[in-house]
């Protein structure tokens, strides 16, 4: 194959030749625009022939003419001019805006084409849409910003990166997560090593014509960053700062607070359990509640709360205690019960305000043959948890630069530092989280003596921390999540230099040699202290980790690309070869005893533990084959063959994939000129077949063996079973679309897509009685299907004020056609369970396929769940030779023509898991933004919303359980709980744990996941320019700018934009709030 | 002609850049795992790697997530000892801090098909199956005798492997296990087999009985190197409790005889066994399986170990002194029923604290260091061992088997062997005989193996009715038969959803 591509080239080549060798004269110049801005990709003809060729991304063309003859400009968006070829060499033409089309530019495929003329389906988001916003990385920041792109931002943590998806979920247990392209070239760093404020637009590619042109693993769409250069600035030097504040801006969950109220519902819910125990007799209900409040020996199963806990100035915590503490007539603290001390609020230590830093310097400048961007730029984002915060330092230079009209280069170079502190945000019991809300309000931070006073820590000075460890805690025994945050370290340091050079060697007119070469790499270094007093590792004498990941990852890009104009048509093609590697060296090391609670290095620590080390390695290489025409600027085609290869793949590494698209112009057509209202109307269909190669992990071929040490001994495991002939998975996408102008006011687009993957991954479970648990194969079929709309409406436009609407949305469908065919039977399987999720033909990925939860039993305040059965004897009673059905979609697979009969069940391993016609998925989702402009003001919003949708609210159910006493805090809603014979409510008794798995998993907790989200607001002020001009500023701008400050949804602290199925956790670190004061100078 | 020239260059350059891709640039391997042809060419070199797959299967007997899951109950036969324990009523579920294994005492778990207490040992189990058949298979098959002995050696301890996990099996998802003809099990003899129907529990014993007397003859001449690899006294005392499960009481005692009667494995002694008022706690544990000739099969742990010493291990769960699960509420004792049955004398009394938790009994070795704190071991790096066989487990089962044969001399020798090193008189035994005898020697087993994952096979190969006493934090007082559903693992959802041949539960 390869010698043939050579073959091909070199007989591509020659043909050029050809075509250099009819020269008369070169002419050369630079076509700008209005502005004086280059113009790339302007098509220049000698008017009456076919010679022609397009300017390049720095606007310079050569071509050869003879003189006296016409060249002839013409550039979407821009009206065409005429130049007669004189005795100069050099043509410098200068373009003016045609006010009929867009002029909008979009990155794709290694090139810029104008808006207009594309066929495919990309949202362009202006650079500043993306520094506006006060995150450290652009993943955040695309929240709302493009109709089919959802941002999930999982974590507050500050510096972390969010979970892109593009157009619905495009693989079962594939990758769906989208590709990033910088500056041409596939990007394997971080994400944080580009500061927003060096980004000049980000470009998302949804459909197949527009992702196809950057080879494998566009098929979850791409995301296209484009970084600055000198000429985007100009000859300018630019300041600015922002300074704010973090903030938990986005309520929690409402808990109960007073631990009076605390202990009321438990006494309550004790006295309860007494009524069971003892026939409704409520006295001796009432003596066992006195009994019963406070651990004691022979309790265990009524109360975790031990009597140093118990903090209010009573005989005692006995029954005689107890009885003086709580009212029974109202099963509430008595009025005059006095405190031994009051607890700490502990998110009060937990949280705290904090600041957010931003500064960034740019110098821009540029000449005719070279420009230069450099800039520096400073974060320091401290997070509201305490010992969480994200430094960033980077610098960046980028230039041009050209040799005479045939070479030019186009290089950058960014070095970026930073630092992560995230101690207790992880999903153990020393997440901060998880204690803030969860912690029942009757424990104290700091331990107390019998006289209720702190003690001094003799190590750390301030007080000790109660760690519940004396005499058990029945919350987080042995534990303190804000104390462990506060002493131990978990910490990253990152050193990243991302390299990027594209060069470009005209060889003959229209024709360039393009090569393009990018590098990232990306060392950082973790280090996990748990000290040697007080932490979980305190038997260890405290225990230091450090471990480095290397991630070194290269691509190179060479090809030949060809521009031809015609009289009434253009022509460009492109034959690109790209090859990547990507390497991660992962090495460990770890001691334990330490000799002081501070040092971070190994020599730290005196006792060595395990060590590790190891290499991943992935590699690809792609051909792309491309040829774009367009026809009097009004039919416009395109298609592309890309023929990619994946390391991942044993026997099967090469897939072909292609995409085909066109475009129609209608208001360039005659019929059309005199439809005035109609500014601009296109019309675009494109259709592909991509691959998907990533989420099987690097070595899916292999049977792969674990490594041990077994006594002293080499022990190898067997751990996975591997498919060699697994290969590349296909998005068959097919994408129509319509842009359009109308009346001056609204222009948009809207969008219809298909996307339905073949030769899916799809981890097909065996019976695990095989020896193994699943295969990974490629098989069974997803269809997403959906529909975009993005529009913009000016609804005032004046020279004094401007009032801008955007609105965007996304509405999509989900649904598995095929499920893996299971080889033993050779039918598809019928049914797979992921969780609360269950997959069969005809449904979604994320359909909740769990108990049904039917409510109270007002009789007796026990919860209650349907329980289905086999009524085999027909007698609607499950009795004798009844079949209890677990599953119902399986049992009916396996019976299918079983008497299904239904009864309510108060035990819930009992209830039947079963779909319930409820989706994850929403129904439609999207952002608006409104801008406005008034004099030198300025005001912009962006709201997210999403309509439809169900969630599992898990951090709300472990807020509602039934547990011994003491053992979690709950939410506000329990006061509205089933108290006695005759309440009608929703929420069961509490009864201290006699009802056991109250709170499992059922549809009690799926949620309505609607929300509407205040992402961004911003209000700004430009100083006027002749005051700016007079203080030496080309411009000045100060704004205030508001982060996530404000979420609608079904109950507070529930935020279904954190994770892709709305999901919640007790561990989550809710996104930061933040406010930030900003100047921006530019001299 | 400079742009001539150029342009020759920049088509040189192009073709360099085609042919710069090396033929192999698309072969990558991994280093973390290795694959089947890495391991094979690392065997070719070094003579330590051919044994090591075969390390691996016992590694999986106690290592975290071979029950494939990322839970922290993972950890693979200990862990089904503990929930086993608490199955039977032997072990109560005394705090429920952190909510582990409250599934199992609460007994929901073993109603659930998809809850993955019932995936974990179904998983754990037929992966050790698997993998034995995968030696098995690459030995010439469950017919051949291979010629060498190291490979005899390596088909035996495959073969034993096999049959100890289908012994498992048997009991463990199988309600009533006198019940031969019902089909329970799908059975694999070689790795090449998919998706198998569920076989009688007569053909899953005779299974069994046939790998482990195989392996009894392949065996012959084996000498270990770690007290993890199953020899032939190991397999022998596998032969007996087999036996002992189908109540075939000669072959019982037979089998059990011949590991008591082996000389190679002593009965623990009063000091090993208990920490006895005074001592300082240095002798004893259950720590170190090396140091205890009693025990016949068990893993040597050690910190050099991987991530296999931790809270995720059966001292993580049961030890009080570890940084374990037990020292911050989540405790568990000794039934309170069972504990009513040692005599007054009984040196095992000191096995247990005043709520019946066994700290006398299990602590990690430098617990005394720490004056026996709670909670003050290490949180890593712990090497306590555990143990699957000691040899006072025989001599009770040679007893309880001699007893049914009505040979109630050999009985009581077997039983006054143990109960001499535990009680001061043991003469009481001597008034026992026939079923009283067995039953006693059942009983002592209980109380001698406590935590030690026995009860419930001995529950099930006497066919009993165990009742939980007041110490329970649920179903006090409620008594279960061997055979009732909830003592029993349900076969796990995916087996049901993804072997066509498999769609009911037992």
């Amino acid at each position: 194959m390869k010698l043939n591509l050579t073959q091909l080239l070199t007989s591509f080549m020659m043909l050029c030749f050809v075509f250099s060798f009819a020269q008369e004269k070169t002419v050369s110049g630079k076509v700008t625009d209005q502005n004086g801005a280059p113009l790339p990709g302007v098509s220049v003809l000698v008017v009456g022939t076919t010679t022609g060729t397009q300017s390049d991304f720095d606007g310079l063309y050569s071509i050869s003419v003879a003189q006296g003859a016409t060249l002839r400009f013409s550039y979407i968006g821009q009206k065409t001019q005429d130049v007669v070829v004189g005795s100069s060499n050099t043509i410098d033409v200068q373009l003016s805006e045609d006010a009929q089309a867009l002029e909008e530019v979009i990155v794709t495929g290694f090139g810029n084409v104008s808006k207009t003329s594309f066929a495919g389906s990309a949202k362009v988001v202006a650079g500043e849409n993306i520094s506006n916003k006060s995150f450290t990385n652009v993943s955040q920041a695309l929240a709302g910003e493009a109709a089919g792109v959802a941002v999930f931002n999982t974590s507050g943590q500050p510096g972390s990166t969010s979970t892109v998806r593009i157009r619905g979920f495009g693989s079962v247990n594939g990758s769906q997560a989208p590709l990033y392209i910088v500056d041409d070239a596939p990007f394997g760093g971080s994400l944080n090593d580009i500061n927003p404020n060096d980004i000049k637009s980000v470009t998302v590619l949804k459909d197949a014509s527009a992702t196809s042109l950057y080879g494998a693993r566009g098929a979850n769409g791409v995301i296209v960053i484009t970084t600055k250069r000198g000429r985007d600035a100009g000859n300018s030097i630019n300041v600015s700062v922002k300074t704010g504040t973090n903030f938990q801006g986005v309520g929690r969950y409402e808990t109960i607070k007073s631990p009076e109220e605390y202990i009321g519902i438990n006494w309550q819910a004790t006295r309860q359990r007494g009524l069971i125990e003892n026939d409704g007799d409520n006295a001796a209900a009432i003596a066992y509640a006195n009994a019963n409040l406070f651990e004691g020996a022979g309790n265990a199963d009524v109360s975790d709360i031990s009597p140093v806990y118990n903090m209010w100035n009573v005989s005692g915590s006995g029954a005689q205690g107890v009885s003086e503490l709580i009212d029974p007539a109202t099963g509430t603290v008595r009025p005059g019960v006095t405190r031994r001390y009051n607890p700490e609020l502990w998110e009060d230590f937990a949280f705290q305000n904090s600041n957010r830093t931003e500064a960034n310097l740019t110098i821009s400048n540029f000449s005719d043959n070279s420009s230069l961007y450099t800039s520096v730029g400073f974060i320091d984002d401290i997070g509201y948890a305490s010992n969480t915060d994200y430094k960033r330092l980077n610098a960046r230079v980028a230039a041009t630069n050209s040799f005479g009209d045939f070479v030019s280069m186009n290089t950058s170079l960014n070095y970026t530092q930073s630092e992560t502190n995230n101690n207790g945000t992880g999903s153990s019991s020393s997440s901060q989280f998880w204690w803030i809300d969860n912690l029942p309000t009757i424990y104290p931070l700091f331990t107390r003596d019998a006289a209720g006073q702190k003690i001094e820590d003799p190590i750390y000075g301030g007080f000790l921390f109660d760690y519940g460890l004396e005499d058990g805690r029945g919350f987080g025994f042995a534990t303190n999540g804000v104390a462990d945050s506060q002493i131990n370290i978990s910490n990253s340091k990152a050193n990243s230099v991302n390299f990027n050079n594209d060069t470009k060697i005209t060889l003959a007119d229209g024709l360039t040699f393009e090569n393009n070469f990018a590098y990232q790499y990306f060392m950082n270094d973790f280090t996990s202290l748990n000290e040697p007093f007080y932490s979980p590792a305190k038997g260890d004498g405290g225990r230091i980790n450090r471990s480095r990941g290397e991630t070194k990852n290269y691509s190179i890009r060479t090809g030949l690309r060809y521009n031809k104009s015609f009289n009434d048509m253009n022509l460009s093609a492109f034959l690109s070869h790209v090859a990547s590697a990507y390497e991660y060296n992962y090495l460990e090391a770890e001691r334990s005893k330490l000799v002081t609670p501070f040092g971070t290095d190994i020599a730290n620590g005196v006792i060595n533990n395990p060590s590790d080390g190891y290499t991943d390695n992935e590699r690809t290489e792609s051909y792309i084959a491309n040829v774009t025409t367009d026809f009097k600027n009004k039919y416009f085609l395109n298609a592309t063959f890309n023929r990619d290869a994946s390391s991942r793949f044993k026997n099967n590494k090469w897939g072909d994939f292609y995409s085909v698209g066109a475009a129609w112009v209608l208001t360039q057509e005659d019929f059309m000129s005199g439809v005035d209202f109609v500014d601009f109307l296109k019309v675009k269909a494109s259709y592909g077949v991509l691959g998907n190669s990533g989420g099987v992990g690097f070595y899916p071929g292999y049977n792969l063996y674990s490594v041990n040490n077994l006594n002293d001994n080499i022990s190898l495991a067997f751990a996975t079973k591997g498919n060699p002939d697994l290969t590349w998975e296909s998005s068959n996408q097919f994408n129509v679309g319509v842009e359009f102008e109308l009346g001056g006011f609204l222009e948009g687009s809207i969008e219809a897509y298909s996307k339905s993957t073949t030769d899916m991954f799809f981890d097909r479970r065996v019976g695990p009685s095989v020896g193994y648990a699943l295969i990974k194969v490629n098989d069974g079929e997803l269809l997403n299907a959906g529909l975009e709309f993005d529009l913009d409406f000016s609804v005032v436009k004046n020279e004094k004020f401007t009032f801008n609407i955007a609105v965007n949305g996304e509405s999509f469908r989900n649904e598995l056609l095929a499920m893996p065919i299971d080889p033993a039977t050779g039918e598809q399987q019928k049914l797979d369970q992921d969780g609360s999720f269950a997959r069969t033909v005809g449904r979604s990925l994320y359909d909740w396929y769990m108990p049904v939860y039917a409510g109270v039993n007002a009789a007796t305040g026990a919860a209650q769940w349907e329980r289905n059965f086999d009524d085999k004897n027909s007698n609607g009673v499950f009795d004798d030779g009844d079949a209890t059905i677990t599953s119902l979609t399986s049992y009916l697979n396996d019976n299918p023509s079983a008497n299904v009969a239904q009864e309510l069940t108060e035990v819930y391993a009992e209830a039947t898991d079963k779909f319930i016609d409820k989706t994850a998925i929403p129904d439609l989702r999207g952002a608006i933004r409104l801008n406005a402009q008034f004099g030198d003001f300025s005001l912009s919003t962006l709201l997210n919303y999403q309509l439809g949708g169900w969630a599992y609210d898990s951090a709300y159910a472990n807020l509602m359980d039934n547990d011994y006493n003491g053992t979690n805090n709950f939410h506000v809603d329990i006061r509205d709980r089933w108290k006695a014979p005759g309440d009608v409510t929703n929420i069961p008794r509490q009864d201290a744990r006699y009802q056991i798995q109250q709170n499992a998993t059922s549809t009690r907790f799926l949620t309505k996941a609607d929300y509407l989200a205040l992402n961004n607001i911003r209000i700004g002020y430009s100083v006027p320019k002749s005051f700016a001009s007079k203080i030496g500023l080309k411009k000045a701008d100060v704004f205030v700018t508001g982060d996530n400050l404000w979420l609608m949804s079904e109950r507070q602290g529930f935020n279904p934009s954190t994770s892709i199925t709305g999901g919640t956790s007790i561990y989550t670190y809710n996104p930061l709030s933040t406010i930030v004061l900003g100047v921006n100078l530019n001299l | 002609m400079i742009m001539k020239t150029f342009k020759k260059i920049a088509l040189a350059g192009v073709f360099v850049s085609l042919i710069a891709c090396e033929k192999d640039f698309l072969e990558t391997f991994p280093t973390n795992v290795l694959s089947q042809e890495q391991v094979n060419e690392a065997a070719q070199v070094n003579p330590d790697v051919s044994k090591a797959t075969l390390l691996g299967i016992y590694e999986n007997l106690y290592r975290r997530g071979s029950g494939g899951t990322s839970s922290q109950e993972d950890f693979g036969i200990t862990t089904q000892y503990i929930q086993l324990d608490m199955l039977s009523a032997d072990m109560a579920h005394l705090g429920k801090s952190y909510n582990r294994q409250t599934a199992i005492s609460e007994l929901t778990a073993t109603q659930d098909p998809d809850n993955d207490y019932n995936y974990r040992p179904w998983r754990f189990l037929y992966r050790i199956i698997n993998l034995s058949n995968l030696v098995i298979d690459g030995a010439g098959g469950n017919d051949a005798v291979p010629d060498t002995q190291s490979a005899r050696h390596t088909l035996g301890q495959a073969k034993a492997l096999r049959g100890y996990a289908y012994f498992f099996l048997a009991h463990v998802f199988v309600n009533d296990i006198t019940d031969m003809g019902k089909a329970v099990l799908p059975i694999y003899k070689s790795a090449e087999d998919l998706d198998q129907p569920k076989s009688s529990l007569q053909e899953v014993f005779d299974l069994v009985i046939s790998d482990l007397t195989d392996a009894e003859t392949l065996l012959e001449g084996f000498v270990r190197t770690d007290k993890i690899e199953l020899n032939q006294d190991v397999v022998r005392g596998l032969l007996a409790k087999t036996y002992g499960a189908l109540n075939n009481w000669p072959k019982t005692e037979e089998y059990a005889a011949k590991v008591v009667n082996s000389g190679n494995y002593s009965i623990m002694t009063a000091d090993e066994v208990a920490l006895l008022p005074g001592e300082d706690g240095t002798v004893g544990g259950f720590n170190d399986i090396n140091s205890i000739p009693g025990v016949m099969w068990g893993i040597d742990i050690t910190p050099a170990g991987q991530g296999l010493a931790s809270l995720f291990s059966w001292w993580g769960f049961m030890d009080y002194y570890s940084y374990s699960y037990a020292a911050v509420g989540n405790r568990k004792g000794m039934d309170s029923g069972l504990y009513a049955n040692f005599r007054d004398d009984d040196i095992r009394k000191n096995q247990f604290n005043s709520i019946l938790m066994p700290t006398g009994k299990f602590y990690y070795k430098g617990a005394e260091a720490n004056g026996f704190r709670p909670f003050s071991g290490p949180q890593s790096n712990i090497d306590s061992d555990s143990h699957y066989m000691r040899v006072a487990e025989m001599y009770l089962l040679h007893a309880e088997a001699a007893a049914e044969n009505g040979n109630d001399a050999a009985a009581r020798t077997s039983l006054k062997a143990l109960l001499d090193l535990r009680i001061d008189d043991s003469s009481y035994v001597d008034a026992l005989s026939g079923k009283a005898l067995a039953e006693e020697a059942a009983l002592q087993a209980r109380l001698e193996l406590f935590a030690e994952g026995q009860s419930y096979f001995i529950m099930k190969r006497r066919r009993e009715t165990r009742t939980r006493g007041a110490n329970w934090l649920d179903n006090a007082g409620e008594s279960f038969s061997h055979t009732d559903e909830r003592l029993t693992y349900e076969i796990p959802q995916e087996e049901i959803l993804f072997n066509p041949n498999v769609s009911d539960q037992n």
